[in-house]
């Protein structure tokens, strides 16, 4: 951050970045716009500020100051330091009555002596007067006389060109302070007493003749609560004559004009228009310049209402009144000389002892030129604030400050300003951000429907083609390489999305690594759809090539909502698995049907629940020693009420993928502990049964709980229950696995592991995974290599066995397996080869204790029949 | 008696010994003609001696140099001695100096239009410049030369003078002054054909990039990026601790982003308890920064754009005059690459002068860490 208000004119804590400073201010670069915690406020330039106080005076909420010395002249006062005071005029104007009281007080405080400008600003007159005369006859030349340190402070920082045409004669001030040190040899320190900040800028500048510019306003806040009218003083250099009206609008340059006959002419101006120094610098090149000299000031209403001054308007009534006495008093004062050559010869022999030499002013050129902001920042600049039209370029509102966009824009380029300072471009950004990604900057969904609308407006006769596309591995990547890299990469695809829609179609993001595409339906651009691959972006570090899956809807007939095309090609895409190949899934009946039919699960899944459609089924487990029943492993069905039967094959990954699972399981093991519980009378023979805990609810934190819960409500024997886990469930999360495991053990429970074989099993679950069962699939005597599946089950029964582990064939279809099952030692089977799933009802009356004779010896026969008993 | 043009390199460090060589060759080689213009580089610790001297033996010739950190010619090259190009004939040259380029130049705009009057054609015409450096006053030189040449379409083709370790000011110099702020200008018509003006980059830019948003034009300093402090924002965003930035910004120059191009810009300090970025040339506020890399044939590239320059024996220059960043030299010369880049143009220029600075200009724009020929046919 730069250094800001660390100069005469600061900016406080009251600043809410209004920008009327910036438009009252003269130059372009002294209020510059900072963000303080956020906050937008304008600082001053110090470089820059003239400290014409035109800010102080414009804002309304006080944020501007100034600083001035009005405490140190105290402070030196009464630490009885030798301090004289210099008066300005205005202090006699605006104080008339009580003017004497406050120089008693003053005098008594400790002033060594008390001064009137306004007898300097007569020597001033004269000095300016005496110069132009001794150079009327230079070539090309006009005046300016030296009287506003404002004015000054401008044309040696922004008119360089104009400096040769400022009066080289000290300020009235100076030269009051000038006469006061070398003729009167007052050697104590001086103190002005002025309407003015900026005259802190010329003391600066003059050698400090000076040492505390003492502004009015706060002169005056120092002396409230004292009684001034106790005291009483005169001036001990009082001005000769009209000095006395010197800070009265123009007077300083009537003073002048009365050295001069009419044939010259002088111009006054008050506040500082660059316009008219443009005009003063013209014409001051005219062989005969419309002025001889120019008297500027820089505040609208004389120094009377300098920003160093503050009395109510109201109070201005008996200043006017006051002036035209001053007026009438001191013009009088002139006695009876007539013409200009008299008064100036009268004067030049009062002043015949001054010497000019001790009343020169030097100048010094404090202009530093600026690059010129170049046509293509301008048009950079304008573009990215959305000012893309010449309308948009020509507001000019002045709401932030500056008379056009153009200037503010300039502003913009040399980090005077800031974009967020205009309120149309605000007002866009705002637009643009509703339909603009933020990350990507292409559209967002509000965006790209907007797009898609004015593309089917624009193009009634055309099919399009609406698509969503995930990236593939973002959350990898994004895990690899951090955020940075991952927002990097989904860039790079949003380049590609737009590319790939350049041909009259459109993009926009989702959100994630998620995009929305729409383009024509013609078979070019299909083909151009399904040749896209990958992309790989060597400049961004990223070693995966960029894939996607991207579900695609063809909008045939335009009877769809935009939002409801996205939600079907976002169905589409979904049926696609994540595997870091490029995919495109059309939306078509087929999957529609399919579709549907998820959705019809999805939607019916509570109710089935509350309607009690899940029922427990139960499929029997043999022992094959025996040939009696030994258990069961509970299965859920969906029965509707109307008698329908939904596979589990259809709801149960449906349930996995939406997390129903959970509350279905939770609903079986209900059921399980009913079923257990209900089946532990000696009515029942005593086998256990089995219920699986899905890998989804076996991830939950409550899980452990909840079974605890279940066991609390419904005491049983632990025999009575086992519960079955799949084998995939082992595989990842080992520990936290295990710990859950052992709750259950620790409960009482035997847990078997489910559908060992199925996939590509590891013995380390044998080794590290604390279970009672392991439930053999026969998934390794299926396909090729059944030779080398006998010898792995063999050897697994034999393992288990000395493990002391309980072990189950599951899916035991025929006699083959049964045959080598038993062969190997196998003890307890479950398949369709013994028994289907089925109703409770059945399933009791196969264990009710004084039928199971009949039951197993009907059983016996039909095992018989199939060869499988002996 | 020489060619159209004279190439002269004097490595002597010894001043009086390195002119009176010079000064001989010339006259060998003019046989009796006035050098039309004569260009010299040289250190600054000899610079006055030998812009006065050089100007006292050809009074009637245009003398124009430079101080420079290193001396690159096709009679060899070193960082110390005096290099001299003489051109006797087909050129047409008027000269000027624009004064007080800290504060003012603008002031001296009407002076370069009223040269630029003199140039009776201002086809194939280049206005060849010399900038006292270290001054921050490139661009309103810039400025002030497009101004004094609107409507010419003269081109723009310099540097910003150079120094060596030991100094610490600049000089440029026109017929025998020698000033320390000051722009001296020439502006050359090539009466025998085309003038070439090539840009080399070593650097190409990444992906990353950004855009400034706080900046003192003047100090040329870029206070804020992005919103953020700028130093913050460069540390977080190339994992980079403030106290390295430099020395990664001095092998990852930045490129401004602008009219559709880049144009390398060096970071000259990093400032990190203002936390800004202390640059070679002046950044506008909201202009587009990447940052650059090497570029693939960074040892050779030199080599290319020589040959493309002369698009392999279409263009035949008579002389060139070559100014390459002081930057690029003293890397070039710290991997040791600096014989075979003086080689390389050797080889396809013949006659070719160089110098080494502060800065680059040409399009009217300041530029660093980059090579800038002028090839006349």
């Amino acid at each position: 951050m730069r250094n800001y208000n660390d100069g005469i004119v600061r900016t406080n804590k009251r600043c809410i970045g209004c920008n009327k400073c910036v438009s009252k201010c003269p130059v372009v670069g002294a209020n510059v716009s900072v963000l303080k915690k956020g906050r937008p406020t304008m600082a001053v330039s110090s470089d820059k500020c003239i400290n014409c106080g035109n800010c102080v005076e414009v804002c309304n909420k006080q944020a501007r100051e100034f600083i001035d010395d009005t405490e140190d002249f105290f402070k030196a006062v009464r630490s009885d330091l030798k301090v004289s005071v210099l008066i300005d005029p205005s202090f006699y104007i605006l104080y008339k009555d009580k003017a004497n009281g406050i120089l008693g007080y003053l005098k008594e405080s400790g002033v060594n002596k008390i001064y009137d400008v306004g007898f300097g600003a007569e020597i001033a007159a004269y000095m300016n007067a005496q110069y132009i005369k001794e150079h009327e006859d230079d070539p090309k030349r006009a005046f300016i006389l030296n009287y506003c340190p404002a004015v000054v402070s401008y044309i040696e920082r922004y008119r360089p060109e104009m400096i040769d045409m400022m009066i080289p004669v000290q300020s009235p001030a100076i030269s009051t302070a000038i006469y006061v040190k070398k003729y009167l040899k007052d050697d104590s320190a001086l103190a002005l007493i002025s309407p003015c900040p900026s005259k802190k800028d010329e003391m600066l500048s003059t050698g400090n003749l000076i040492s505390y510019n003492v502004c009015i306003s706060n002169f005056i806040k120092e002396l409230e609560g004292i009684n001034t009218d106790a005291y009483v003083a005169q001036s001990d250099l009082p001005s000769r004559d009209v000095g006395v009206l010197s800070s009265v609008t123009g007077f300083f340059g009537e003073m002048i004009d009365i050295y001069f006959s009419k044939e010259y002419s002088s111009l006054r101006k008050e506040g500082i228009d660059g316009t008219f120094f443009d005009f003063v610098s013209m014409t001051a090149a005219d062989e005969t310049p419309m002025a001889t000299y120019f008297d500027i000031i820089s505040c609208q209403v004389s120094c009377l209402m300098g920003p160093g001054i503050s009395i109510p308007m109201q109070d201005y009534e008996h200043v006017n009144k006051t002036i035209r006495e001053l007026r009438k008093k001191n013009i009088g004062k002139l006695g009876d000389k007539t013409s200009s050559e008299e008064i100036y010869k009268a004067d030049s022999e009062i002043m015949k002892d001054l010497d000019p030499a001790d009343f020169v002013r030097t100048y010094q050129s404090k202009f530093r030129q600026e690059s010129e902001v170049p046509e293509s920042t301008y048009e950079s600049i304008f573009n990215t604030m959305y000012k893309t039209t010449p309308e948009k370029r020509n507001v000019d509102c002045g709401s932030c400050g500056y008379s056009t966009c153009r200037e503010m824009v300039g502003a913009i380029a040399y980090g005077y300003n800031r974009m967020e300072n205009c309120i149309h471009y605000m007002n866009d950004e705002l637009l643009m951000r509703y339909y603009t990604d933020d990350l990507t900057k292409i559209a967002n969904v509000e965006g790209f429907k907007a797009n898609v609308k004015r593309l089917y407006d624009e193009n009634p006769q055309k099919e399009y083609v609406i698509g969503v596309v995930s990236l593939n591995h973002l959350n990898l990547i994004n895990d690899l390489y951090g955020f940075s890299l991952g927002d990097a990469y989904i860039k790079k695809a949003a380049e590609i999305a737009v590319k790939f829609t350049s041909k009259g179609g459109t993009a926009g993001r989702l959100g994630g690594g998620e995009f929305l595409i729409c383009f024509e339906n013609s078979e070019e651009e299909l083909k151009r759809a399904d040749e896209a691959t990958t992309y790989s972006f060597p400049d961004i570090n990223v070693s995966f090539p960029l894939s996607f899956r991207a579900g695609l809807y063809i909008d045939r007939f335009r009877d769809e909502t935009i939002e409801a095309i996205i939600n079907f090609a976002s169905l589409a895409r979904d049926k696609i698995e994540e595997d870091g190949v490029s995919t495109i899934l059309i939306y078509d009946d087929e999957l529609q049907e399919k579709l549907a039919a998820e959705a019809m699960i999805t939607s019916q899944m509570y109710k089935a629940i509350t309607k009690k459609e899940f029922a427990p089924f139960f499929q029997p487990q043999y022992s094959h020693r025996t040939g009696k029943i030994v258990g069961a492993e509970m299965l859920c069905r969906w029965i509707k009420k109307d008698g329908s039967i939904i596979s589990p094959g259809l709801f149960i990954p449906i349930f996995e993928k939406n997390g129903f699972i959970k509350t279905l399981d939770k609903y079986m093991w209900e059921q399980a502990f009913i079923a257990a519980q209900n089946y532990s009378s000696d009515k029942y023979k005593k086998v256990p049964v089995s219920v699986n805990i899905s890998r989804v609810s076996l991830d939950e934190d409550d899980f452990v709980d909840t079974i605890r819960k279940l066991d609390e409500r419904y005491p049983i024997d632990k025999s009575g229950l086992h519960f079955e886990i799949t084998e995939s469930a082992y595989s990842s999360r080992q520990d936290i696995v295990s710990r859950k495991v052992n709750e259950l053990r620790k409960m009482g429970f035997k847990v078997a592991v489910d559908d060992f074989g199925s996939g590509y099993s590891s013995l380390n679950i044998l080794k590290d995974m604390p279970i009672d069962i392991l439930k053999l699939d026969m998934g390794f005597l299926r396909g090729r290599n059944q030779e080398n599946g006998e010898i792995i089950i063999r050897n697994v029964v034999s393992m288990v066995k000395e493990l002391d582990l309980e072990i189950i064939s599951e899916g035991v279809e025929n006699i083959e397996q049964a045959e080598f099952l038993k062969y190997v030692g196998c003890d307890t089977i479950q398949g369709y080869l013994y028994a289907r799933p089925m109703p409770a009802k059945e399933y009791e009356k196969l264990i009710l204790a004084d039928a199971s004779d009949f039951n197993n010896m009907k059983f016996e026969n039909e095992m018989k029949e199939k060869g499988v008993f002996y | 008696m020489a060619g159209r043009c004279l190439i002269i390199y004097e490595q002597s460090n010894n001043k009086e010994e390195a002119l009176k060589s010079a000064v001989e060759k010339i006259n060998e080689g003019a046989g009796g003609r006035v050098p039309e213009l004569i260009l010299f580089f040289s250190s600054p610790h000899n610079f006055y001696y030998h812009a006065s001297r050089l100007y006292e033996n050809f009074p009637e010739s245009t003398v124009l140099g430079s101080s420079s950190c290193i001396c690159l010619s096709s009679c060899g090259f070193g960082p110390t001695g005096l290099s001299v190009m003489a051109v006797f004939d087909g050129i047409d040259v008027v000269a000027g100096v624009i004064p007080d380029v800290t504060r003012y130049p603008m002031r001296y705009a009407k002076d370069i239009a009223n040269d630029a009057r003199k140039v009776a054609v201002h086809e194939n015409t280049i206005c060849l410049e010399f900038s006292a450096a270290m001054l921050n006053c490139e661009e309103i030189v810039l400025d002030t030369l497009r101004e004094g040449l609107k409507g010419t379409d003269i081109p723009v083709f310099g540097s910003s003078s150079g120094l060596d370790p030991d100094s610490i000011m600049t000089y440029v110099s026109l017929n025998g002054v020698v000033y320390n702020e000051a722009c001296v200008y020439a502006l050359i018509h090539n009466e025998m054909g085309q003038i070439k003006l090539v840009r080399e980059n070593m650097y190409r830019p990444t992906i990353v990039s950004f855009t400034v948003t706080d900046v003192d034009l003047e100090d040329r300093k870029i206070y804020e990026i992005d919103g953020k402090n700028a130093v913050t924002f460069l540390t977080e965003k190339l994992g980079i601790r403030p106290k390295a930035l430099k020395d990664y910004f001095s092998e990852h120059p930045l490129g401004r982003v602008m009219d559709g191009d880049v144009y390398t810009v060096s970071v000259n300090d990093v400032d990190i308890k203002n936390g800004a970025l202390c640059m070679a040339a002046g950044i506008f506020n909201r202009t587009k920064i990447v940052v650059m890399d090497p570029r693939d044939d960074f040892g050779t590239v030199w080599r290319d754009t020589a040959l493309e320059a002369v698009k392999e024996g279409e263009f035949f220059p008579a002389f060139s005059i070559v100014i390459n960043c002081a930057a690029r030299t003293e890397y070039m010369i710290e991997h040791r690459m600096i014989d075979e880049f003086n080689d390389a143009l050797t080889d396809n220029y013949r006659n070719f002068i160089g110098c080494s600075g502060m800065g680059e200009q040409m399009d009217f724009k300041q530029l660093n860490h980059t090579m800038i020929m002028a090839l006349f046919e």
